[in-house]
């Protein structure tokens, strides 16, 4: 079950038979967990920066550290990371780690866009172009196969690096 | 001027451990037999040495780059940051074997144009 499920991602174009439903339901389940990825990261930067920016000004190291203990913001922040994990484990789960971490720095694009309305930070020209440039970057990437290696667990599955053999196991 | 260097050399450094922590993630998720909503869960319980280096090089990460602002200015070491998208492509190949064509490369170098052009 899961070995079929994994193959599915090796599907090229040429290659839509019965299971393309099922590829389609890989797709959709990959596309969903980066986008989740891509809000955490979102909402983890922006409480971040909120948290840092309602901490009195304090010296030195304890201070600091104490002080970070005071700001229930960054309980949320705590929480935010634990469900980026979880989260980020379901995609890499189902995916290269070439296909995901690249499209995942959308969240870069996100911050910095969230930042200009709620913090009253601007953003220049050549920030409009670093914008296209990572979109352009995000599209290319989204053509490649989302899944080319084969599960390791699974003893069915002899030869992780040949495509071809992509009937059901 | 030295502060500098060694800055950018502790946020570089900061970068590669990100990349394996990444990558030893990846190898945690893959290596369980679980897969979907709950593949989180399954990882830790299976795989938890690779998920036990993953967390360490991400605390180790944060303490070097710590140190590092300290340094160096953020818009400095920001850049730097983006190191870890190339180190994670080229591990995530020599290390996992996976397939990254010259289609995905040209994707991640546009991305990280696209990243720096942002930071700076």
């Amino acid at each position: 079950m899961k070995s079929a499920h994994i193959m599915e991602g090796r599907q090229r174009g040429d290659d839509r038979n019965a299971m393309s439903w099922r590829s389609a339901r890989h797709r959709r389940f990959v596309w969903l967990g980066l986008a989740l990825a891509v809000a955490l990261d979102t909402a983890l930067g922006l409480t971040w920066k909120a948290a840092a920016m309602r901490l009195p000004p304090v010296q030195g190291w304890r201070g600091e550290a104490l002080a970070v203990l005071h700001q229930p913001l960054f309980a949320a922040v705590l929480l935010i990371y634990i469900l980026q994990f979880f989260n980020w484990m379901a995609v890499l789960a189902e995916s290269d780690i070439s296909f995901a971490q690249p499209i995942s720095t959308v969240s870069i694009v996100t911050v910095s866009l969230l930042s200009v309305y709620i913090f009253g930070e601007w953003i220049s020209a050549t920030h409009g172009v670093g914008i296209a440039l990572i979109f352009a970057g995000v599209w290319l990437i989204s053509t490649t196969p989302i899944l080319t290696t084969a599960p390791e667990i699974q003893p069915a599955v002899d030869s992780p690096a040949v495509p071809e053999r992509s009937h059901e196991l | 001027m030295s502060f500098k260097i060694i800055g950018l050399l502790l946020v570089a450094t900061a970068s590669l451990v990100e990349a394996v922590g990444q990558l030893a993630f990846k190898r945690g998720a893959t290596r369980s037999s679980g897969s979907g909503a709950l593949a989180g869960l399954h990882a830790v319980m299976q795989s938890p040495g690779w998920i036990g280096l993953g967390i360490l090089c991400f605390i180790i990460e944060w303490a070097l780059v710590t140190v590092a602002l300290q340094l160096i200015d953020l818009s400095v070491a920001y850049p730097a940051g983006s190191l870890t998208l190339v180190a994670v492509v080229m591990l995530s190949r020599l290390w996992l074997g996976e397939a990254v064509g010259r289609r995905r490369w040209a994707g991640v170098m546009l991305i990280v144009t696209g990243t720096l052009l942002l930071g700076g």
